[in-house]
């Protein structure tokens, strides 16, 4: 005995009848056909997602050009240190412009290696204004250091072995010799780009130093080595390595 | 009474839109269920021809003892993602946490503090200044953070349009088609791992740098990072390095009371640290 519905109810519902349709065609129609194939989601944007190309290349892309970095770096405490932390993204390297690092090392090596809280202890850091010199004077980083294998890790450690290990002849090695080993190596014999000291002509060795001390030659460091040094503290270092045997006769020639 | 109940226009009225209203459930319902099964079965890999989704499940690991705060993850990681060049917009970021003597708080500062703005020269390239130097400092470490990828993502539950989920890999992600950019996946993440871009009027946030893990290499954070810090990989896989991490390790997540079943694991941070 169900009593007629009012004309307006009716009505009512026809329309409401009539919008869950649109909706529903509207739902059916706009939904991309992926949405629900593997969730509530459309999984069409998972591929999208995943077809990017990487920028960041990883070091075994490098070294397939330069394989005379895989000698000396995976040996190094650089070794954990991808080239593209320092050089940028390689991209589509070879011919990328701007794969060499920043004009300023000083900045580039103190993002990891400035002293600060925080870092851990065991991390290689030295406080800037105080390292390589006290009086804050600066000088970029790869003056001394070599990225690709750095080091050396203590300058006191280096300082004692270097005193110990100073070779012995009949010129006793004058206390600067110390400073020139720690670039030149114990027996003045020349590590990587710095030259053998060891048998060179002790005319040739002070002409040298003195060119360094009027501050025209190439090395800053060499300037600011030779202008802390006297006449007779250079005269007493050329003839101590004069004295030492070369350790291969090319090297004389330097 | 009886009489009264079954004469009810208004009960009449709502019985009936009731039954429509069942009536059309049942056929919405019915359709997309067959929309559901007419999605192949999917015997060839999805969603690479190289990369099958059911095979993996990657988690993250971070070993806080080893940041050195050196930001190269931030850096590498907007270059890979052009994500926006400022100090708001970031997918993965590292908090430096300071205890000074006499305090019991950390204080907390990240990339996108002005300071380390000043420090570095521009919001575009990202470097910690070196404020404590001088401070008496008790305790400090460095904290690396990205999105954790949960289990049971918030910013999934919130999404009002299925434009964020969970692939079948555990990684989280986003869909910027179908995003509308109401941003709830921003408020919803516990951990502040998204972000708004305005531009396009979307949120985003870290795919664990998902054209580079399908493609078999590492997140990009994860590569640069010079300390090994950051580790990631395939818990399926036994002998992957995330696996060794997890097993071999104390380690704990950020925020477990949350119920969002991160799948970053840490070891060497603080309780304060959230």
């Amino acid at each position: 005995m169900t009593q007629k519905l009012p004309k307006h109810i009716v009505r009512l519902l026809l329309l409401l009848g009539c919008f869950l349709l649109v909706a529903y065609a509207a739902k059916v129609y706009l939904t991309d056909p992926s949405y629900y194939k593997y969730g509530y989601y459309r999984a069409d944007a998972v591929p999208e997602l995943a077809a990017g190309a990487p920028l960041y290349q990883g070091s075994a892309y490098c070294l397939e050009c330069h394989p005379e970095r895989s000698a000396d770096w995976p040996l190094t405490p650089h070794k954990a240190v991808q080239c593209e932390v320092c050089h940028g993204a390689s991209e589509e390297c070879p011919v990328k412009e701007g794969t060499r690092i920043p004009a300023d090392t000083i900045r580039l090596c103190s993002n990891c290696h400035e002293k600060m809280p925080a870092r851990p202890a065991a991390h290689p850091q030295i406080v800037l204004g105080e390292h390589p010199f006290a009086d804050g004077e600066t000088m970029p980083c790869i003056e001394c250091h070599d990225p690709h294998a750095p080091g050396p890790v203590a300058r006191e450690e280096v300082t004692t072995a270097v005193e110990s290990a100073l070779a012995a002849t009949d010129v006793a090695a004058p206390p600067g010799a110390k400073k020139c080993a720690k670039c030149h190596g114990k027996q003045g014999e020349g590590v990587k780009k710095n030259p053998a000291l060891a048998g060179k002509e002790a005319a040739r060795f002070i002409e040298q130093m003195n060119l360094y001390r009027s501050g025209a030659g190439d090395s800053k460091i060499m300037t600011r080595f030779a202008k802390a040094l006297s006449d007779e503290e250079i005269a007493e270092l050329a003839e101590y390595y004069q004295s030492l045997p070369a350790a291969h006769p090319r090297q004389l020639k330097e | 009474m009886k009489n009264d109940r079954k004469k009810n226009p208004r009960r009449e009225f709502l019985s009936a839109t009731g039954k429509a209203l069942a009536g059309l459930g049942v056929i919405a319902g019915g359709s997309s269920l067959l929309g559901a099964a007419t999605g192949d079965a999917a015997t060839e890999s999805f969603p690479t021809a190289d990369y099958d989704w059911t095979k993996h499940r990657w988690a993250y690991g971070i070993d806080a003892t080893k940041c050195i705060g050196c930001l190269r993850c931030v850096e590498a990681c907007k270059a890979e993602n052009d994500v926006v060049r400022d100090a708001t917009h970031f997918r993965t970021w590292v908090e430096r946490y300071v205890y000074l003597e006499g305090e019991e708080k950390a204080r907390v500062d990240s990339h996108s503090d002005p300071k380390n703005i000043a420090a570095s020269g521009s919001e575009a390239t990202y470097r910690f200044d070196n404020r404590y130097q001088d401070a008496k400092v008790t305790k400090a470490f460095f904290v690396p953070k990205i999105c954790n990828h949960c289990s049971h993502p918030a910013c999934v539950q919130v999404c009002p349009v299925g434009a964020t989920f969970k692939a079948e890999d555990g990684t989280v992600l986003i869909d910027h088609d179908y995003c509308i950019g109401c941003r709830y996946c921003v408020q919803a993440c516990p951990y502040g791992a998204r972000y708004f871009i305005e531009e396009e009027g979307v949120s985003d946030k870290c795919t664990w740098c998902y054209h580079r893990i399908t493609k078999g290499l590492q997140p990009v954070c994860v590569d640069v990072c010079p300390t090994r810090a950051r580790v990631f990989g395939d818990l399926n896989d036994d002998s992957s390095t995330i696996r060794e991490f997890v097993d071999n390790n104390p380690v704990q997540v950020l925020k477990p009371e949350s119920g969002n079943g991160p799948m970053c694991f840490y070891i060497g941070i603080d309780k304060d640290v959230s």
